[in-house]
């Protein structure tokens, strides 16, 4: 790695070996045996060997030795044994202390993928509860739609459900969105909340039946925040119209029984 | 001065807190220690020991090793404290010591002629300072804290090799300003 002030050295660079160089650190090279480039190096180095045998005084030495017994006498403290490194370093680690610039892009780097990253779950809607309403509003207010915490958009991002057909503004509320299909492999159907329905107007499993069996998966149960849509039913209806499953009012969101993608549902709202 | 086979009895009893023991390391080490940060900061070299041989205390309960492990852990210590100093310096944005104090002392003149006739400590010190910090900081340890090419390397954190490459470029730049102010009328 070559830098602009390198250039200098690069073209005054006399010859002299690796041995040589260590003989001079050592300072086992007189300045006349040394090469005549480096005769004024070489006493330097030896001038500046001397440096190693400078004393400071009796009394701050008294002073020194007294603060190390008190310090070693009140046990390690916290703040030493950070700023102390382990007496045996392996050889080649790179143990020296981080620069402030590539701290702070590396603190830089950080938050861009922190934001990156929650902006990214806010759009998939996997931010917990309050943070994805933070985030819904947040981006609503620069006409993007992300769901809110309800699993809805933002409260003006109202999307159409499709194939509904509640009347707009009876079942249908601002809040109202779609939420994706729960599954709950195994029996029957489990809806929780798209399972409202005329009874005997759809059939919903493979038998058409709501069975007893079928269970409300807790994950599908929603709000149930019925304020626009009293009528919204948490109860499932088979195809007799007899056995309905749960009675939770999953699903249910401000302004009325929420739709799914297939089936139809209807607020009664009263 | 080295403690030799007695070194690790009197570590022992620095662990336990007996004076002498503390003064004896303090004092094995210490003019090197404060040679090296004197070379570095001439303004502020005994407080920066200080402040090392405190941290050594406060760590040597932690401590296993030989005697130039010792050293090297404390000329760490030492160098990290100087560094901290600097950064908090350089923070304040003042110089209580501009390095041009000890360069006052370096004549120019003829460097062969001041090879043979001597070249005082201050003069060589002010001569390395010089040179860009990465390659003083290698020159001054391996000169003045006497440590080989990897010990260095281990004390600075960088690579044996770019060691190397540092004294060697640091030992070519001193030789070409020795020569350029031989020249200079």
């Amino acid at each position: 790695m070559k830098r602009w002030r390198d250039i200098g050295t690069e073209m005054f660079d006399p010859v002299v070996d690796a041995r040589t160089e260590e003989r001079m650190f050592l300072g086992l090279l007189e300045p006349r045996e040394a090469p005549v480039e480096y005769a004024g190096v070489v006493a330097v180095l030896r001038a500046a060997r001397s440096a190693s045998v400078m004393e400071s005084g009796a009394d701050l030495r008294e002073r020194v030795v007294a603060s190390m017994v008190a310090v070693i006498s009140s046990g390690p403290s916290s703040e030493l044994s950070v700023a102390v490194p382990p007496p045996t370093l392996p050889a080649g680690s790179r143990r020296g202390p981080v620069p402030f610039l590539p701290r702070l892009r590396l603190v830089g780097a950080l938050v861009v993928g922190f934001l990156a990253a929650s902006v990214g779950l806010a759009f998939a809607g996997a931010l917990p509860g309050p943070a994805q309403g933070v985030a819904s509003s947040l981006f609503a207010h620069v006409g993007i739609h992300v769901p809110n915490h309800h699993g809805g958009a933002a409260p003006h991002a109202t999307i159409p459900p499709k194939g509904s057909t509640t009347p707009a503004g009876r079942g249908l509320g601002p809040g109202r969105t779609k939420t994706p299909a729960a599954t709950w492999p195994g029996r029957g159907n489990h809806k929780g909340w798209r399972e409202h329905r005329h009874g005997g107007d759809q059939r919903h499993g493979r038998d058409g039946k709501g069975r007893e069996g079928d269970h409300h998966r807790p994950s599908d149960h929603h709000s149930g925040r019925d304020r626009g849509g009293r009528g919204s039913h948490g109860s499932d209806t088979d195809g007799h119209g007899s056995r309905g499953h749960g009675g939770d009012g999953s699903g249910h969101g401000r302004g009325g029984s929420s739709h799914g993608r297939t089936n139809h549902h209807h607020s009664q709202g009263r | 001065m080295s403690l030799g086979e007695h070194f690790d009895s009197v570590v022992d009893a620095a662990r336990a807190g007996a004076a002498w023991a503390v003064g004896e390391l303090y004092e094995s080490l210490n003019p090197a220690v404060l040679g090296y940060l004197r070379s570095q900061e001439p303004g502020d070299a005994e407080d920066l020991a200080s402040e090392a041989w405190l941290s050594v205390a406060g760590g040597i309960c932690r401590f296993q090793g030989s005697e130039s492990d010792f050293r090297r852990w404390v000329f760490a210590i030492a160098r990290r404290r100087l560094i901290d100093f600097r950064r908090k310096r350089s923070r304040r944005a003042t110089d209580p010591s501009p390095p041009e104090r000890l360069e006052a002392g370096l004549e120019p003149g003829d460097a062969e002629a001041d090879a043979m006739a001597g070249i005082s400590t201050e003069s060589s010190i002010a001569l390395i300072r010089r040179l860009p910090p990465d390659q003083a900081e290698v020159v001054l340890l391996r000169v003045v804290g006497q440590f080989d090419t990897e010990e260095v390397a281990e004390i600075t954190g960088k690579r044996p090799g770019t060691v190397r490459v540092l004294q060697h470029r640091a030992l070519a730049r001193l030789a070409r300003i020795l020569s350029a102010e031989a020249v200079t009328p």
